[in-house]
C-alpha cells in the first residue's frame, strides 16, 4: 500500500515537472530550478527541526529517523541548488562563483547541516546520537535567518532574484513531492539499520 | 517510603533494551547488592539511579524525589569506575571544590577532616597526579562521603582497591549503615558484598515488582527563594569556572599552545600579504578574527576534555549543580582564557602589520568581547557534544565555525571599520545588534539544552 502511494506521488511529481517545463518556460529561465530547489531545502530544514523537537519530547526514535532522512534529502537539494546557481552566474557573467548572497548563504547552511551529519557519524550509541543530533538541528535552524541576513548585509546587491512565479511554484510542489518520497525511503533504511543494531546487540 | 525506588525502568540503546522493566526498592538503612553477569545492566541501572542518564521508561525515586533534583543530589554519594578527582589539583583542593559544589558550610575544614579519616592528611597539599593508585582511590572514597550522603551508590566499589583502601571503605560503609544510611552497590566480589548486604538482587534485565511510594509535594516559589536560587546558581558558576581556570593555569596546556598558535598564524599571514601595505589594514578585521577563531578552538577543545581523565564529569554531574550552571561556568572560564590570548595577539598584530589598533579601543574591546562570548558559548556546547566521540578535535571546529558565521562576519566588519579610526555609525550599528542577538539566542538555547546533552 505504502509503495503504491509512493509510486503515485512520484508519478504526479514527474507529470508536474514535464507539464511545467513544456507549458511555461524554457529550463534556461533564471531560477527555474534554483529557487524551487532552495525552497525544498528550506522546507526540509523546517521538517528536520520539527522532527528533532518531537524526538526530544517523546524520545521515539522514529522521529530521529525522520529528522535524518529529511536532513539528508534537504542537503542533496541544497547541493543541487548551489550547483545550479553556479551555472546561472557562470553563464550570465562568466564567473562560476560570484559571492551571490543567496548562493553564499546556501553554502553556509549546507555546511551547518553537513556538520549535523558528521556529528551523527561520530556518535556510536544510537540514543545518544539521536539526542545530540536533535540538539544540533535546533542550533543549525536558529542560525539560518542570521546567516541569510548577515550575508545580505555583507554582499548587498549581489543576488539572483528570489521570487516565486507560477512556474517556480509548480516546480517547488514537484520537488517537495520527490523530496518526500526520498525521505520516506531513507527513513525506512534508517529504521532497518536500527533493527539490525538491536539484533546485533541481542546476539552478543 | 523507600530510600531508593526503581519502578518499571527500561533503558534502550537504540531499540535494544539494556534494562527491561526493572523494579526494586531499598528501604532506609538497608544495603542492596546488585549482582549479575557482565552486561546485565548493573552499571546502567546505577548510573540511572545516580541521575547520569535518563531511563527510556519508568521512574526512579530517591526519598520520593527524582534523581536530577538538586535536593536528591545533595543526599546522594556515588563511586563509579573513575575516581572523579582532578589530577592537576591537590587532594585538599579537590575535596574543597566538591565541598563548595555541595554547598557545605565550611568546605575546607570538612575536606581536611575527610583527608584525615582516609589516611591522606599528610599529603593534603600534594597534587593528585603524584599519588599512588591506592591513595587516589581513598581520595575518591573521601569525595563520595564528603557531604554526608543519605544514599550511597557504589559501582564495583572494591574492584582494583588495595587492602588499605578496602579496609577504609568497608569501615566507612559499616559506619554509614549503622547510622541509617542506605547503600546500593553493584559488585562481582560476592564475599565483600555479602559481608555488608542486607538484600541481594540478581539483575537479569527484570526483577520482581515492589511497591513504591512517591512524594507529591512541590516546593513553593517566593521572591526570597528565587533570589537565593540565583545567588546559588552564580556561586556554582564561579566555582566551576575557578576550578577550570586553576587547573589550566597550573598545567598551561591550552593557553600556551593557543598563544603559540596565534603567533604562528599572525606570522604566516605575512607570507600571503605585504605586511606594510595599506590594503592590509582593510583586511585587518578578517585576519584578526581568523586568528581569534583558530586559536580559540584550541582552548575550547580542552573544555570538556579536561573532565575525561578519572571520569571527573560524573563527579560534576552527580553534584547538586544544574547543567546550566556547569555549562555557564565552563563558558566563563573559556571566555577568560580566549580573551587573554586575544589581548596578547591584538598588539602583536598591530606591531606586525602596522595597524593603529588603539584609536577606537573601547569600542574594539566591546566587539571582541561580544564575538568572543559567542565563540565560547557555541564552542563550549560543541565541546560537550564531542567530548566522548571519535575525532573530537576535528569535529569541534566543524561544528563551531559554520554556526559562528554571522557573529564572525560582524566581528570582522566592525573590527576593520574601527581600526580604520572610525567610530561605530548607524550603518555599522546593525552588525553590533547582530552580534548581541547571536549571543543572546545561543546563550539562552544552550542553557536550556545543556542538561539534555549531559544526561540525555
Amino acid at each position: 500500500m505504502r509503495g503504491t502511494v509512493l509510486n503515485l506521488l512520484g508519478g504526479i511529481a514527474i507529470v508536474l515537472l514535464a507539464v511545467n517545463h513544456g507549458a511555461f518556460t524554457s529550463p534556461r529561465e533564471e531560477g527555474f530550478f534554483y529557487i524551487p530547489l532552495a525552497g525544498t531545502a528550506a522546507i526540509s530544514a523546517m521538517a528536520s527541526l520539527a522532527a528533532s523537537l518531537v524526538f526530544l519530547r517523546t524520545r521515539n526514535l522514529r522521529f530521529d529517523a525522520a529528522a535524518v532522512a529529511v536532513t539528508e534529502v534537504g542537503l542533496a537539494f541544497l547541493a543541487a541548488a548551489i550547483v545550479d546557481g553556479c551555472c546561472l552566474t557562470g553563464y550570465a557573467g562568466g564567473k562560476w562563483w560570484s559571492w551571490d548572497s543567496g548562493l553564499t548563504s546556501a553554502l553556509v547552511c549546507w555546511l551547518l547541516y553537513a556538520a549535523y551529519l558528521m556529528l551523527r557519524q561520530s556518535v556510536e550509541e544510537l540514543t545518544q546520537r539521536a539526542t545530540f543530533a536533535a540538539v544540533w538541528s535546533i542550533f543549525a535552524f536558529l542560525d539560518i535567518p542570521l546567516v541569510v541576513v548577515a550575508i545580505a548585509w555583507w554582499k548587498p546587491g549581489v543576488h539572483i532574484p528570489f521570487d516565486f512565479t507560477v512556474a517556480r511554484l509548480i516546480n517547488l510542489l514537484a520537488l517537495v513531492l520527490i523530496g518526500a518520497i526520498l525521505a520516506v525511503v531513507r527513513m525506512r533504511q534508517e529504521e532497518a539499520r536500527r533493527d539490525l543494531d538491536s539484533l546485533r546487540r541481542s546476539s552478543q | 517510603m523507600g530510600a531508593v525506588a526503581v519502578d518499571g525502568v527500561w533503558k534502550f540503546y537504540g531499540d535494544y533494551p539494556a534494562l527491561r522493566d526493572v523494579r526494586l526498592e531499598a528501604a532506609p538503612g538497608s544495603c542492596l547488592a546488585l549482582i549479575g553477569r557482565n552486561g546485565a545492566g548493573k552499571t546502567t541501572l546505577l548510573r540511572i539511579i545516580a541521575g547520569f542518564s535518563r531511563p527510556g521508561r519508568g521512574e526512579i525515586r530517591i526519598f520520593g524525589n527524582q534523581p536530577r533534583e538538586t535536593e536528591t543530589r545533595r543526599q546522594t554519594g556515588f563511586i563509579g569506575h573513575g575516581i572523579s578527582v582532578y589530577d592537576e589539583l591537590s587532594a585538599l583542593e579537590n575535596l574543597t571544590l566538591y565541598g563548595k559544589l555541595y554547598d557545605l558550610p565550611d568546605p575546607r575544614r570538612t575536606a581536611r577532616e575527610w583527608l584525615e579519616r582516609t589516611g591522606l592528611g599528610r599529603v593534603a597539599n600534594g597534587l593528585v597526579r603524584e599519588f599512588s593508585r591506592g591513595m587516589r582511590q581513598r581520595l575518591a572514597v573521601a569525595r563520595a562521603f564528603l557531604h554526608d550522603p543519605k544514599v550511597l551508590l557504589l559501582d564495583e566499589p572494591f574492584t582494583a582497591l588495595d587492602d588499605k583502601a578496602i579496609a577504609v571503605l568497608q569501615g566507612l560503609l559499616r559506619d554509614a549503615l549503622a547510622s541509617g544510611r542506605t547503600i546500593v552497590m553493584s559488585t562481582h566480589q560476592l564475599r565483600e558484598a555479602l559481608e555488608l548486604a542486607s538484600h541481594v538482587a540478581l539483575l537479569t534485565r527484570g526483577l520482581p515488582r515492589r511497591p513504591h511510594t512517591r512524594n507529591g509535594e512541590r516546593p513553593g516559589i517566593c521572591l526570597r527563594a528565587l533570589r537565593r536560587g540565583l545567588m546559588d546558581f552564580f556561586r556554582q558558576v564561579w566555582v566551576v569556572a575557578a576550578k577550570d581556570l586553576r587547573a589550566e593555569l597550573r598545567t598551561k596546556e591550552a593557553i600556551n599552545s593557543s598563544l603559540a598558535f596565534a603567533l604562528v598564524i599572525l606570522l604566516m599571514f605575512s607570507y600571503a600579504f605585504d605586511p606594510l601595505a595599506d590594503t592590509t589594514r582593510e583586511m585587518s578585521g578578517g585576519l584578526l578574527w581568523i586568528v581569534f577563531a583558530f586559536a580559540g578552538t584550541l582552548v575550547l577543545n580542552r573544555s570538556f576534555a579536561r573532565e575525561l581523565p578519572n571520569d571527573c564529569l560524573d563527579g560534576l554531574i552527580a553534584a547538586p549543580v544544574s547543567g546550566a550552571a556547569l555549562f555557564l561556568g565552563k563558558a566563563v572560564a573559556n571566555f577568560l582564557l580566549v580573551f587573554a590570548v586575544q589581548l596578547v595577539s591584538l598588539p602583536v598584530f598591530g606591531v606586525f602589520y602596522n595597524v593603529p589598533w588603539t584609536r577606537q579601543l573601547p569600542e574594539l574591546l566591546l566587539v571582541i568581547v561580544l564575538g568572543t562570548w559567542g565563540l565560547t558559548v557555541v564552542g563550549t556546547v560543541s565541546s560537550a557534544l564531542t567530548v566522548n566521540i571519535r575525532l573530537r578535535e576535528l569535529m569541534l571546529p566543524m561544528l563551531t565555525y559554520p554556526i559562528m558565521f554571522p557573529s564572525l562576519l560582524g566581528g570582522m566588519q566592525l573590527t576593520a571599520f574601527l581600526v580604520g579610526g572610525n567610530p561605530i555609525d548607524a550603518d555599522h550599528f546593525g552588525w553590533l545588534k547582530m552580534m548581541i542577538g547571536f549571543d543572546v539566542i545561543y546563550t539562552g538555547v544552550s542553557l536550556v539544552l545543556v542538561e539534555t546533552i549531559l544526561v540525555g
